[in-house]
């Protein structure tokens, strides 16, 4: 689910695990034309919480989204995760997902807004409202910033500006913070959930809905059908300025959906060890000055 | 995640003196093992009618195991495992359950970790036996080394001495075991009868020599215990005398050690292959004695050096690399990792 990275390490969510994955290659090394090899390092037990966004604080704390507990959280020594905020609707801590919190915005490394499908405080809520329930909230002053929207996600700021999925429209687009309003930039055909930045451009995840039940009757439906198309999985990079798809790429098969889009600056080829391979079992790395103090 | 394909354990695998099922009853005790190539963490506790109440959790080699009661570590073939018992209150129906759930996992890599322990500081330091040396977790690396012994000049994946064991004092590292004092690759194979020694962290000097694969060593009532995985023995070292002092003996090559009040807890194993038998003295010790090589835990007086209760494991089992008491939790239950 939820990817956060900055070239060196990667906080990845899974269904029961936040994990932990560093870079295993030396700066400036290159090992079968790969420039960065990503090893899983840890994983913390949070439990089936279903996580959404991840991201790192300036105080190197990592956030997640627990979206079945309605509320922001951390990593806890002693429990599955310690909550750090919720809205302020929802009025008691427990595992029924009300508001289907789902993305996450950092600002000045701390968090500043996040998503929800909608404002419900009861078991399931947000499904009965993912046409148009959907908000971004300020998370220091509690206030909604923008309404309307159907099933938003991946809010991000870049540029002085708050970027945020209209997903169930099917739009990507930015928040007028001074008038509360969401101004589309750029329609796509899929499910938008996934969003990273470099330069004038934005890199965006397309999903091809699969659950009736979760993605049925949405606004997107109608603007496909408008245009002639269907939903796809893939990525699009969307130029800022013009809000013209200057780049693409489709994926088939297997792969039907994207949560997370993270753009890796300054890299040519990177790759991820799997668990248990024999490769991540050759690649041991250790600090070197810890090394140099015991082996002196 | 660890997809791991075992028979079930049958009841006949597990047999107990039957005095050891009171013992841990009357003083609100838990046991934890672990049994390596058997892949299982094991927990032994009562239930209020004074049965055994055994608990299975699969893990990849589980060996490394240490407790405070609260936080159990327990390394397996590339990871290292933090559990905690953190229900809420009110989720377990009895008082006496403790459920230990899997916290973090730190993949660290296949480094033969055999002894574990958390310091004073809160930091996890195990044998790291690949590298020959003590380490600690590292967030960004595998693992972070912290001390090596003065016999070894390099940080290296060859396992020359057989780093098996380190001993906390008031909350530091204080001694380790090695199989041998030699500084290349699998050098201690040929000097287990024999070549073991203690180090002493802070002097960074050999205090102990002339040990059969010295393990498990642990500061307890003001002695320095250690296991001769090579002999059968528990004893301790007498430092005036310069000498260990045997004072049980297991049959069965000892790995693991605890505790609690004036009774020590020895888990002993079979040995991976026969072969690795001949030429030491366990395999002298076993045959005057007229017994057999086993799987088990003995619980020994330390007064007397007798086994006051004991189990053994029989079946596909056939290692006890970890041993550890639970103080106050009668019934220990762990969840099976990932």
């Amino acid at each position: 689910m939820g990817l956060w990275s900055n070239g060196q390490t990667i906080w990845l969510g899974s269904k029961m695990f936040l994990w932990r994955l560093e870079n295993a290659l030396a700066k400036g090394a290159v090992r079968n034309g790969r420039d960065r090899i990503f090893a899983p390092r840890i994983a913390y037990t949070t439990g089936d919480i279903d996580t959404h966004d991840v991201a790192v604080g300036a105080d190197g704390q990592v956030i997640f989204v627990n979206t079945q507990f309605n509320c922001l959280a951390t990593l806890d020594e002693e429990a599955s995760f310690r909550p750090i905020w919720k809205p302020s609707f929802i009025s008691k801590m427990v595992a029924e997902d009300r508001c289907h919190l789902n993305g996450l915005c950092m600002k000045d490394g701390k968090p500043a807004y996040v998503t929800v499908v909608s404002c419900s405080d009861v078991v399931d809520g947000w499904r009965d409202k993912r046409r148009d329930g959907g908000c971004v909230i300020d998370v220091e002053s509690g206030e909604v910033v923008a309404q309307g929207l159907s099933m938003p996600h991946s809010p991000r700021w870049y540029r002085g500006k708050l970027w945020v999925h209209n997903s169930g429209a099917g739009y990507f687009g930015s928040v007028d913070l001074q008038r509360g309003v969401f101004e589309p930039l750029a329609f796509c055909p899929g499910y938008l959930r996934g969003l990273s930045f470099y330069g004038d451009y934005a890199f965006v995840g397309l999903s091809r809905p699969r659950h009736q039940k979760t993605f049925g009757g949405l606004p997107i439906d109608e603007n496909l059908q408008e245009r002639g198309t269907e939903a796809r999985c893939g990525v699009h990079v969307i130029d800022l300025r013009t809000g013209d798809i200057t780049n693409w790429l489709r994926v088939e098969g297997a792969v039907e959906e994207l949560y997370d889009v993270v753009v890796f600056e300054g890299v040519r080829n990177p790759a991820i060890l799997p668990l248990d391979s024999e490769e991540l079992g050759k690649t041991v790395t250790v600090d070197a000055s810890a090394v140099a103090q015991v082996f002196a | 995640m660890n997809g791991l394909q075992v028979k079930p354990m049958r009841a006949q695998d597990m047999t107990t003196s039957g005095t050891l099922e009171r013992w841990l009853a009357e003083n609100q005790l838990g046991l934890a093992m672990t049994t390596g190539q058997s892949m299982r963490l094991l927990t032994l506790g009562t239930e209020n009618d004074g049965r055994a109440a055994l608990c299975e959790s699969l893990l990849e080699v589980p060996r490394a195991l240490w407790t405070d009661g609260k936080t159990m570590l327990v390394s397996s073939k590339s990871r290292i495992h933090r559990l905690t018992h953190g229900a809420a209150p009110g989720r377990l129906k009895e008082h006496e359950e403790r459920l230990f759930v899997p916290r973090s996992m730190h993949i660290v890599g296949e480094l033969d970790i055999g002894d574990i322990a958390c310091d004073g500081e809160g930091r996890v330091l195990f044998t790291n036996t690949q590298f020959n040396c003590i380490a600690t977790l590292d967030d960004k690396h595998n693992f972070r080394p912290v001390y090596r012994p003065p016999f070894i000049s390099k940080m290296t994946p060859e396992n020359r001495c057989y780093l098996s064991g380190l001993a906390l004092r008031a909350g530091k590292l204080a001694y380790v075991t090695a199989y041998a004092q030699t500084d290349v690759s699998g050098g201690y194979f040929a000097q287990r009868a024999s070549g073991g020694c203690i180090v002493d962290v802070q002097a960074n000097k050999v205090v102990a020599e002339g040990l059969s694969m010295p393990r498990h060593p642990r500061v307890y009532q003001d002695k320095l215990w250690v296991l001769e995985a090579g002999s059968g023995h528990l004893g301790f070292w007498d430092f005036d005398r310069r000498k260990f002092e045997a004072i049980a003996f297991c049959p069965g090559s000892p790995e693991s050690l605890a505790f609690w009040g004036p009774f020590a807890i020895v888990g002993y194993s079979l040995f991976q292959s026969p072969g690795h038998l001949t030429g030491l003295p366990l395999e002298k010790n076993i045959a005057r004695k007229g017994a057999n090589l086993r799987c088990g835990v003995n619980v020994i007086d330390l007064r007397s050096g007798d086994v006051a209760h004991w189990l053994r494991l029989d079946g596909e089992f056939r290692q006890i690399c970890g041993v550890a008491i639970l103080e106050g939790i009668k019934k220990p239950l762990v969840m099976t990792i990932g």
